[in-house]
């Protein structure tokens, strides 16, 4: 027999579509179902609290507060300390909203220097010493508060808390199944990411509350905004994160919100409670 | 934080880097393909009656070629939805038309003018454990047959 030397053709048993064709496609499909699952399980956490009564979420977490506001050494007068607490209780029931007398609010004060204030389910709120230091007068505090009543008034943390569970039980399947561990990290990441989305939206909206909070209080919303910009002066802790990976807007944009509802921005500020005032003199010592 | 720097460059420099060695690979097989047509490839079992009385030796062709980062991305992305391997399908193309020129470069050496009874044998390295480093192996062997040097 003859033999003829013959080359075979490229591309049978190869692709000659461009590989980051491929990627591009496979990435933003697959990112497309996971930020869509997320949404849905997010919001579908979202709609089930309204069935939860708030006497149930107040009976669940009572007043055991789950943080010890003394911790270690007490780093602060223990008396003045609470008469600075009880001040902050005072303000936080001026402020809050007649017609909604069933939401109950504690306050806890903390003692660390990171400017911070929180509230968790049952409506305890928590206020850092080093957020006390950062504002001028009654108002900007009256903000913060008013800002973490309305996201109580909102049930946001109970709605965090359950979309944070469904989450991560979903993430928990996913785990679960046998995809490459990189895969998994990027699904991981996207769902994150995506709740995270979440997470923003509800700060806008606690803020927006608590300005109407603030102006049916003094009359008016000055003030508003004096926590943000005294904030903008610290290094403080995920300044630098770009908002995607953040859980609270950028400082600017809330300041810009705040501002453009607004309707009485100027009045005169009431100055801090004397108890606040001689609390942070007396940790100022230390 | 880090995991979004790290992940990207990893990504990036597996598609620069794989992308570099692949092309380079093929020319090399392309150019050395050429250059070895000469000497046919036989699936026969039996030796030519034509070439009966000849030299038989065995010879052997290895290779384990490993996947990058973004290929295994890419293929672990594939593996939700299905469908063709594409970044894979390289690899293995490579892999076997690798084993076969080396296993034809020692036949030339041995001055064979024909392989007979040529096959090919694959294995996975990682066995598709999780973490560890996905590598295919070809291994492509045959008789070569040479004219007697006596």
């Amino acid at each position: 027999m003859d033999y003829e030397p013959k080359i075979i053709p490229e591309g049978i048993n190869t692709s000659t579509e461009h590989p980051l064709r491929e990627f591009f496609v496979l990435v933003s499909g697959i990112a497309l179902v996971i930020v869509f699952v997320t949404a849905v399980l997010a919001l579908s956490a979202d709609f089930l609290v309204q069935f939860i009564p708030l006497e149930k979420e107040q009976e669940w977490f009572s007043n055991e507060l789950p943080v010890d506001t003394n911790r270690s050494e007490p780093a602060s007068d223990t008396s003045l300390k609470a008469e600075a607490e009880q001040q902050l209780q005072q303000l936080i029931e001026k402020l809050r909203d007649e017609e909604k007398p069933e939401y109950r609010f504690t306050l806890g004060l903390l003692d660390s220097d990171i400017p911070n204030a929180f509230v968790i389910p049952g409506g305890h709120i928590f206020v850092t010493s080093g957020l006390l230091k950062l504002v001028d007068s009654e108002n900007g505090l009256a903000m913060v508060l008013a800002h973490e009543m309305g996201h109580q008034y909102r049930r946001h943390p109970l709605r965090s808390l359950g979309r944070g569970a469904v989450i991560a039980l979903a993430l928990m399947v996913v785990s679960g199944a046998e995809i490459d561990a990189l895969v998994e990290s990027f699904v991981g990441n996207a769902a994150v990411l995506t709740s995270l989305g979440f997470s923003r939206e509800q700060e806008l909206e606690a803020d927006l509350l608590g300005i109407a909070l603030l102006t049916r209080h003094y009359g008016h919303a000055s003030g508003s905004v004096e926590f943000f910009e005294a904030l903008k002066g610290q290094p403080y802790a995920g300044s630098d994160t770009p908002e995607f990976l953040s859980t609270h807007p950028g400082v600017d944009e809330r300041i810009d919100l705040l501002r453009a509802h607004s309707r009485q921005s100027s009045g005169d500020k009431t100055v801090l409670p004397g108890a606040i005032q001689s609390y942070l003199e007396s940790i100022d010592k230390d | 934080m880090i995991d979004l720097i790290i992940f990207p460059s990893l990504l990036i420099s597996g598609y620069l880097f794989g992308q570099y060695f692949e092309r380079k690979h093929y020319r090399s097989i392309l150019k050395r393909e050429s250059d070895t047509l000469h000497v046919p490839l036989l699936t026969l079992k039996t030796v030519p009656s034509e070439l009966k009385r000849c030299d038989a030796e065995l010879v052997a062709g290895n290779v384990v070629v490993s996947v990058d980062y973004f290929k295994r991305f890419l293929a672990g992305l594939r593996a939700i939805v299905g469908g063709r391997v594409k970044s894979y399908e390289s690899l293995v193309d490579r892999a076997r038309r690798e084993a076969i020129l080396r296993m034809k470069e020692q036949a030339i050496d041995k001055g064979a003018i024909v392989v007979t009874n040529v096959r090919i044998e694959t294995s996975s390295i990682s066995k598709g454990q999780r973490k560890t480093i996905g590598s295919i192996e070809v291994l492509a062997y045959g008789t070569a047959i040479s004219p007697y040097r006596s």
